[in-house]
């Protein structure tokens, strides 16, 4: 597998910075017994790793007050905690046409429960002011996707969070895509939710995300279970993070994604640059092959590292086929969970192939990918 | 030697004060909370030195954790007994 260039970074970072993988490795052989679960000194002391994670995790988006972090295993469990712990039957959500399916299939699967998807132009970005259009009296969330898996297009969610205050309507924003490429401050941006993946820009390890959940958000449980506080009631405590957070917590796991978060953090700008220049030689690339569309913006302005493109007369699932098993390049084809995200940039059938460039990537990883895509035209 | 325990509802509650509070160097430990002075099943608590139990308070209060309740334990011919301690 030596020899493999990832460029799957949408799905999960395969890379993990070295810090990570020690600190998951250490704390798996020293602190792997139960956080919350017993007095004693192993016990504890995950606990307290839990705690670090969580003030890590506060402190890098802003949040002041890290016990309203809840920890989950990725985005979709935060997104569904988030979504189906606020809305009640009767409530109107507002969500765009950029949706992963963790929020359009969690919202389509409440019956009683309508929705207005707002339209995002061809290359994946939204008007904010569509979405204030969209708002009814009973429109109880606003849900937007902060970067698309689909088209790497980044939403202005500052004038979106603008609109929600205005409204008073909470805002949950699907940070999987964002989450360490872009700065995110909750309080800046009227974020009232913030969903978050640990194991794609993060750099945490698999099995890793949270949920922030502003002060002022009335959420109910929707996992129920043990949570090592108020073992006496049969309801779950309403205070966070254990409202929300049944069951056992990986504390090795989250403490790794703490050392992602800080790793994040120390190469922020190095981070940033690098990545913006691998999608630039990537959409300049791609650009030039006449058989090629791309889609989503072909500037680098308001974008993430995702690419999504198809190469006239190929299947996007052949393509990468062909990409994996005779360049050893893994890309993902079709319509990466966002069916909605492609009836927005006109792809339904059959979807797109997409790269996505991750911190470790180099810049002959894009120039075999763009060769291999030459060959393919 | 007489220890305090001040009582949280959780073990997060309990470390996220116990975290803040070493900051300001005021070193406690974390432990469940002895069955006698549990409010609950499953709390836990802070055990500090007793000059510590206003600096922890203040720690909890900033933070805005409730504490359940505060105990000061003594140790007398190997049984421990517990008396209410009065932050006012
Ligand atoms: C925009 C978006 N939202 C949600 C998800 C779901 O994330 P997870 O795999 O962490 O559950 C993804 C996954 O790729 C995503 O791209």
């Amino acid at each position: 597998m030596n020899h493999m260039i990832y460029l799957d970074n949408a799905a999960t970072s395969y890379h993990k910075p070295k810090c990570v993988l020690e600190t998951l490795a250490y704390h798996t052989r020293n602190s792997s017994a139960n956080a919350g679960r017993g007095g004693h000194d192993a016990s504890v002391r995950a606990s307290s790793l839990l705690m670090e994670a969580r003030e890590t995790a506060a402190d890098f988006f802003g949040i002041s007050d890290p016990l309203r972090i809840v920890f989950g295993q990725n985005t979709t469990m935060a997104l569904n905690l988030g979504i189906s712990g606020l809305i009640q039957d009767g409530d109107h959500v507002v969500i765009s046409s950029m949706e992963h399916n963790s929020v359009s299939r969690t919202v389509a699967a409440r019956e009683n429960v309508e929705y207005t998807v707002v339209m995002a132009n061809e290359q994946g970005y939204l008007n904010p002011f569509d979405v204030d259009r969209a708002i009814r009296t009973n429109t109880a969330l606003i849900v937007i996707n902060h970067a698309s898996n689909v088209t790497g297009s980044v939403q202005d969610i500052r004038s979106i969070g603008k609109i929600a205050e205005k409204h008073n309507i909470p805002l949950l924003v699907d940070a999987a895509q964002s989450a360490g490429c872009i700065p995110i401050d909750v309080e800046q941006m009227n974020i009232s939710l913030l969903a978050f993946a640990g194991h794609k820009c993060l750099m945490g390890p698999l099995g890793t995300g949270g949920l922030y959940v502003r002060e002022d958000i009335p959420i109910r449980p929707v996992l129920f279970g043990g949570t090592g506080s108020m073992s006496e009631s049969l309801s779950m405590p309403e205070f966070l993070p254990d409202a929300l957070e049944a069951g056992t917590v990986n504390a090795p796991a989250f403490a790794a994604l703490a050392s992602g978060i800080r790793f994040v953090e120390r190469h922020q700008s190095e981070i940033r640059q690098k990545e913006t220049y691998l999608t630039q030689r990537l959409l300049h690339g791609l650009l030039n092959l006449d058989s090629v569309t791309v889609y989503g913006s072909p500037l680098q302005q308001n974008r993430v590292g995702v690419v999504s493109f198809t190469i006239d007369g190929r299947d996007p699932a052949e393509c990468s086929n062909i990409l994996n098993q005779k360049n050893h390049i893994a890309v993902r084809a079709g319509l990466h969970c966002a069916a909605l995200a492609h009836q927005t940039i006109g792809t339904i059938q059959g979807g797109t192939v997409r790269a996505s460039v991750g911190f470790f990537n180099k810049p002959s990883d894009i120039d075999a990918l763009l060769l291999a895509v030459k060959h393919l035209c | 030697m007489k220890y305090a325990y001040i009582i949280y509802n959780s073990i997060t509650f309990a470390s996220r004060v116990k975290r803040e509070a070493a900051r300001s160097f005021c070193w406690c430990s974390m432990l469940q909370t002895p069955g006698e002075i549990s409010t609950n099943g499953c709390s836990y608590s802070i055990r500090c030195k007793v000059e510590d139990v206003p600096k922890v308070a203040a720690v909890s209060s900033r933070l805005n954790i409730q504490i359940k309740g505060i105990y000061l334990s003594r140790q007398e011919q190997g049984k421990v007994t517990y008396e209410p301690y009065d932050l006012s």
